[in-house]
């Protein structure tokens, strides 16, 4: 009874899970839509919609069509998204698992604290990142028809590879606090990591007027490097060019597996005396 | 053949007190005892005995510190992969399911941990959830925070007969159910019993536990204190029966006392009723001497007997003694 079985169960209850949060996922939907939208078309209706293109056009060091403009928007907004949905519903399931729903039991009769949340750490940032990132579909083929799809299967990529790493970097954080501390409110870590994480990346304004400590805590997180092969993708449609920041998302991923496996193991030995 | 193997038991916890303190609570005192195959067996104890403890150790959920426990000839701590495989638990009726999820995804979310295939895994949570009587009720479908706590105990116990183990271990799988549900898990516990699953069960509600137990073993302080079929632990009390009689007749009084004296009579209390005299006396005999000796007497002495009740002593009778014997540091039985 070991990781397989662990992966299958966990995918099978976040299908349902899906199933019945459809209209949860619907608000993770548009609202990102809204922002992103609302970032080109809301400072437009100030100072019109060229001066607000070429000003993105200087940010990003490449000149931008209004289309171009709206998909590096988009896509930018997925990472809002994906911390908020990842960090959050993972570390509140994890401390409620533990803490309130008495599922640690049922865990530990049928497998280990390490396997089980090893499967959780893989499992549900690939599917969480994968539906709450559909709407990043319809938008870019609507304005970027083919190639639009081609831009969306590589942030999907690029989402999925820092989704899995966001959940290790979450579960490494949350099990400690489950097993170890009287921390009982699921909601505690979730509240303060999300917008901690989303305000240290700079998303939206630039890096230097973000704050020291905030920038420190999102360093410790894949956001930053996420962040910037979003940026590399949606300007050049080029997944390949983002190969520096994927590869410091692959080395943080190791650093996640092996502090989340060592901390898994203190727990099941902890729960188990 | 036993099922269960509990040998010289020990387990202490450190429990904080304080911000600083700590505080060491011998949960387990070289508890020993063993549940013989296709049985239902009780540990009985009053709060803080230590069963939730031997019911952990016993479901590989918590490492003793000493000692052997066996179930089906496997050590729970050194074959724990291969005891989960045959054994079921039930721990807190009313915790370790997910809200928004349905009794039968519940299961299924279950069956795929104990690595079923997916297939199985829902036909089996069908089989078990028509068997605890939720598929009849619709409830099957329903999302568990809507389930009444009958509901949830009869889930429980579904979970538990999930993977169909040959143990069961239940703890306290009543606690805080109305008379309706209590009875349905207890029909199960009967019925699964009698289809050879051996079943340990803990809990508090005496005339429940003698009503399904074919032994006790009753605990306290993490040690065996008493163990046997609940007639033996009453018999080896040596407790009274009490004796309630209604009888009229020309010589009732003289008949009372004879009686008195035939049986030893520890104590007598009497009140006329209607015409008719009610008696309630304390002997040390068993039920049919009493019986015997009372329709003897009456027939000799020409008394009608309108009414006779001869009350056994109850286990919980018998628990108390014990208990309160162990406390008092006299240590009636072995």
């Amino acid at each position: 009874m070991g990781f397989i079985a662990s992966v299958k169960a966990v995918a099978y209850r976040e299908a349902v899970w899906f199933r019945r949060f459809l209209a949860d996922y619907a608000i993770a939907w548009i609202m990102p839509l809204l922002f992103a939208l609302g970032m080109i078309f809301l400072p437009a209706s100030v100072s019109g919609l060229s001066n607000v293109v070429s000003r993105l056009s200087a940010f990003v060091g490449k000149h931008l069509t209004l289309e171009q403009a709206i998909v590096f928007s988009v896509c930018l907004s997925s990472v809002v998204t994906v911390v908020a949905v990842v960090v959050g519903d993972m570390s509140q399931t994890i401390i409620s698992e533990v803490k309130i729903l008495g599922a640690l039991d049922t865990i530990l009769m049928s497998t280990s604290v390490t396997t089980y949340f090893a499967a959780v750490a893989v499992v549900r940032p690939l599917i969480l990142t994968l539906a709450s990132t559909l709407y990043l579909l319809p938008p870019l083929a609507m304005v970027e028809g083919l190639h639009g799809l081609v831009i969306y299967v590589q942030c999907l990529a690029a989402l999925l590879i820092s989704g899995i790493a966001l959940g290790l970097y979450t579960t490494a954080l949350s099990l400690p606090i489950a097993f170890f501390t009287g921390v009982s409110r699921p909601w505690i870590l979730a509240n303060l990591l999300v917008p901690a994480i989303l305000a240290g990346t700079g998303i939206y304004i630039p890096i230097t007027m973000v704050p020291t400590v905030l920038r420190l805590l999102a360093l410790t997180s894949p956001s930053i490097e996420m962040c910037r092969t979003l940026q590399i993708v949606a300007v050049y449609s080029s997944l390949s060019r983002a190969v520096d920041a994927l590869g410091a998302i692959a080395a943080l991923l190791a650093i996640y597996v092996a502090i989340a496996c060592g901390v898994g193991k203190a727990c099941d030995v902890g729960a188990r005396r | 053949m036993e099922a269960i193997v509990v040998e010289d038991l020990w387990k202490r916890y450190i429990v904080r007190s304080g911000f600083r303190g700590k505080r060491v609570v011998e949960a387990l005192r070289g508890l020993s005892f063993s549940v013989e195959r296709g049985s239902v067996h009780a540990l009985l104890g009053p709060n803080g005995a230590g069963k939730t403890t031997t019911v952990r150790i016993l479901a590989t959920l918590l490492l003793p510190d000493s000692g052997r426990a066996e179930i089906l000839g496997m050590d729970v701590v050194r074959e724990a992969p291969r005891v989960r495989q045959v054994i079921g638990v039930v721990l807190d009726v009313s915790k370790g399911f997910y809200m928004s999820l349905s009794g039968y995804e519940n299961l299924v979310f279950y069956g795929l941990l104990k690595n079923m295939s997916l297939s199985d895994a829902r036909r089996r949570a069908r089989e078990v959830l028509e068997l605890v009587g939720l598929e009849q009720e619709g409830a099957a479908h329903r999302p568990y925070y809507s389930y009444s706590l009958g509901m949830r105990a009869r889930l429980a116990i579904a979970k538990a007969l999930l993977t169909d183990p040959e143990v069961l271990i239940l703890d306290e799988p009543t606690l805080g159910l109305d008379v309706e549900s209590a009875r349905a898990v207890r029909k199960l516990m009967v019925e699964l019993a009698r289809s050879g699953k051996t079943i340990l069960v803990t809990g508090h509600n005496m005339y429940e536990i003698e009503m399904i137990a074919d032994r006790v073993t009753i605990i306290n302080r993490g040690r065996a204190i008493a163990s046997g079929t609940p007639a033996q632990l009453k018999e080896r009390l040596g407790l009274l029966h009490r004796l309630e009689l209604r009888v009229s007749g020309d010589r009732v009084e003289d008949f009372v006392r004879r009686l008195a004296e035939a049986l030893s009579a520890e104590r007598i209390d009497r009140d006329v009723l209607e015409g008719a005299l009610r008696v309630r006396l304390y002997a040390r005999r068993s039920r049919e001497e009493i019986a015997q000796q009372v329709f003897e007497l009456a027939k000799a002495m020409g008394v009608r007997v309108l009414d006779i009740a001869i009350q056994e002593p109850t286990l919980e009778d018998a628990f108390i003694a014990i208990v309160e014997g162990e406390g008092s540091g006299v240590h009636s039985l072995g």
